[in-house]
């Protein structure tokens, strides 16, 4: 096995451009796409003076994320019509309007959020307006015990509050993306060391099988390690993403998200005969997964009921889920147990299937002498 | 002795090779001859212990390897068909990779690198990265991490497949050389003029079969114990013909244009004695040529195909 490595890592010195390759694009693009971390979104908002409206402002004041300039609704009117790349927001009693210029992910997470707060207002008023203020302290007491309960019981229930950060977003999203691809591109050279023949030549030296699957998947699965590890040090240390107390959780998840994906490129080289082949399958399946699994946007605003369903098949899913819930929801791990489960018997079930056909397929270059 | 006994393989239903015997006694070098398809990477694999056979033995020292297959991969070395490398590393990075996973450490490692690159030609390109060799280098380096650990037994899969002629010379002399030495050798390819320059038994194979068995001779005389001579001079006269019929009686003489046909047993040397009538009967040979059956004519003759078909 240490001689696996030593080649491995000789290789590595030798071509190093797609760790590094893909760890800068992951950093840019999380970075270019999350509109610059630390920046948030410059809001142009004005109210009718209503109280619910006063309200509803208030807490976008105390929210992370955006920068809020109030003003009148004359002057934002006036504002959009001249400045078309601004977000407004028209706060009223009863309804609301976003402003853009396009409809963008943007607006749509917006729309969410600030009707999420109406509605919950709205139950609190009604709340008051039956029982008094006393009332209202008892049902929040309740539902705070209440959504404990349920975090515990069903961590994989999505009913809860929607929360969106878009730094997050961008980081976590482009993160899984892209090791998908070293983590694949580094599991293939067992596919070519078993064309090459140079995996018969370690067999013919003594070396057992499963010295060999373990040299090469663990030297596999320490390289998508490390570029995660480097993607999240930078975000976390240099450009200060905030990760919401969530570093450590964040590490451990990526821990079992690379276990997956390794599996997963076991999977596909035991169903391919080329290198060409495996490279193709996992570029069309990376993208695939990224997009139903949540990594390009957040699965609360896709509407197909098909796309959403698909999203349990996607290894990108259980890692988002799980990366999501232990910084913007500060759920514990134990919060997010299921889809560690999920994450390690789907790499167990694949990892056995995987190398059972590469073993098959053994016999068969043999055979097609 | 390495010794196959009845060997067979199959995959699902279909049964790739079959009733294979072999054996392969120390010092001697043995060809593996037939077709592509014919069985032969296979039985090679089997011999090796990479794969187990459907039902068969493979012995060696007097034990089966299909119970413990460690005793004869210590002994083994194995140069396969395909270039078994690491083309981003240097030659000798990989042989120092190839050393150590045979347990090669330190000093010895660094001796026995420098060894097979000097026996292998490739001492000068040490440092270069493989995928820049030519493909003859390629194969001679693939060779080279095969004799790192000193085998005694070398099984060589087709090592000349794909390479320019100088590249086969060298190849095929390192070989010799090793033979030589004392190694012991499997040696197997579809080019029979190789098999014939190296091995003193050969065994062809065809459909998954050992169709025939034998020294080079006895091979060779399956197709025929005669020789033919071709000859051709000026003035061929029906006279010389007849003062030639007359000095060997038991051969069979044909004329067509200006060559003369002379099918003879191959026990009788008769060149000299040619010559000599030639010069007495005022006739010049412009050319003699002396046919004897090739490995290409014994394949021919038992399958009814050539061999490269």
């Amino acid at each position: 096995m240490k001689g696996i490595w030593l080649a491995r890592l000789q290789n590595l010195k030798r071509k190093p451009l797609v760790l590094i390759s893909m760890t800068v694009m992951t950093v840019i693009f999380a970075y270019v796409l999350s509109g610059g971390v630390g920046s948030s979104l410059t809001l142009l908002v004005a109210t009718d003076d209503s109280d619910m409206s006063n309200r509803v402002l208030e807490i976008l004041e105390k929210e992370d994320g955006y920068t809020i300039t109030v003003l009148t609704e004359a002057e934002l009117q006036k504002v959009m019509k001249d400045k078309r790349d601004k977000t407004g927001l028209l706060l009223r009693e009863k309804t609301f309007s976003v402003l853009a210029d396009t409809e963008s992910d943007i607006v749509r997470m917006l729309s969410l959020e600030i009707e999420t707060i109406y509605n919950e207002l709205a139950f609190q008023d009604q709340v008051i307006a039956l029982g008094g203020e006393s009332k209202w302290d008892e049902v929040e007491k309740g539902l705070v015990e209440a959504q404990s309960f349920q975090v515990n019981k069903s961590s994989m229930d999505e009913s809860q509050v929607f929360r969106y950060d878009g730094a997050l977003q961008s980081l976590f999203g482009f993160m899984l993306y892209f090791v998908f691809y070293t983590i694949s591109i580094n599991v293939q050279f067992i596919l070519e060391d078993k064309r090459s023949g140079v995996w018969n030549r370690l067999k013919l030296a003594s070396i057992s099988r499963f010295q060999l699957y373990f040299g090469h998947l663990s030297f596999s699965y320490v390289i998508g390690l490390i570029q995660m590890l480097l993607v999240i040090l930078v975000f976390r240390f240099l450009i200060g993403t905030n990760m919401y107390e969530g570093f450590w959780k964040v590490v451990i998840i990526c821990s079992f998200y690379v276990l997956l994906v390794l599996a997963f490129s076991l999977f596909v080289i035991s169903l391919v005969k080329t290198v060409s082949q495996s490279s193709v399958i996992i570029s069309l399946l990376a993208v695939a997964f990224a997009m139903i699994g949540g990594a390009y946007w957040p699965l609360e605003i896709v509407q197909s009921e098909g796309l959403l369903a698909m999203k349990w098949i996607s290894p990108v899913f259980y890692g988002m889920e799980a990366l999501k819930r232990v910084t913007i929801y500060g759920e514990t791990l134990g919060g997010v147990i299921t889809y560690i489960s999920m994450m390690i018997l789907l790499a167990t079930l694949l990892i056995v299937i995987g190398i059972t056909l590469l073993e098959k397929r053994t016999e068969r270059y043999h055979s097609s002498e | 002795m390495l010794q196959a006994i009845n060997l067979h393989k199959k995959y699902k239903s279909k049964e790739v090779v079959r009733h294979i015997n072999m054996r392969l006694a120390t010092g001697e070098s043995v060809g593996l001859l037939g077709p592509n398809g014919a069985g032969k990477s296979t039985t090679i694999s089997m011999l090796s212990s990479l794969i187990m056979p459907t039902s068969g033995e493979v012995i060696w020292d007097e034990q089966s390897i299909n119970k413990n297959p460690e005793a004869l991969r210590k002994v083994l070395g194995v140069v396969p068909q395909e270039i078994a490398l690491y083309p981003e590393l240097s030659a000798k990075e990989n042989l120092h990779f190839f050393g150590r996973i045979y347990g090669l450490k330190g000093k010895l490692l660094a001796k026995r690198t420098e060894e097979v690159l000097q026996k292998i030609g490739l001492t000068d390109r040490q440092n270069d990265i493989v995928k820049t060799f030519s493909g003859g280098m390629k194969r001679r380096l693939n060779i080279g991490a095969a004799l790192l650990h000193k085998p005694s037994i070398l099984i060589m899969d087709e090592p000349t497949v794909g390479i320019d002629p100088q590249s086969r010379a060298y190849i095929l002399d390192t070989v010799k050389q090793l033979v030589e030495e004392g190694m012991t050798l499997l040696y197997t390819s579809h080019y029979m003029e190789e098999v014939e320059l190296l091995c003193d038994k050969i065994y062809i194979m065809d459909q998954g079969e050992i169709i025939a068995y034998g020294t080079k001779e006895a091979l060779k005389s399956l197709v025929s114990d005669n020789q033919t001579i071709e000859l051709q001079a000026h003035l061929l006269s029906s006279e010389f013909e007849e003062v030639l019929q007359n000095k060997f009686p038991t051969a069979t003489i044909r004329k067509v244009e200006q060559t003369l046909s002379i099918s003879l047993p191959k026990n009788e040397e008769p060149l000299a004695t040619i010559f000599a009538l030639a010069a007495s009967n005022d006739i010049t040979i412009t050319s003699a040529v002396i046919k004897i059956p090739s490995l290409e004519d014994v394949f021919l003759h038992l399958t009814g195909r050539a061999l490269r078909d």
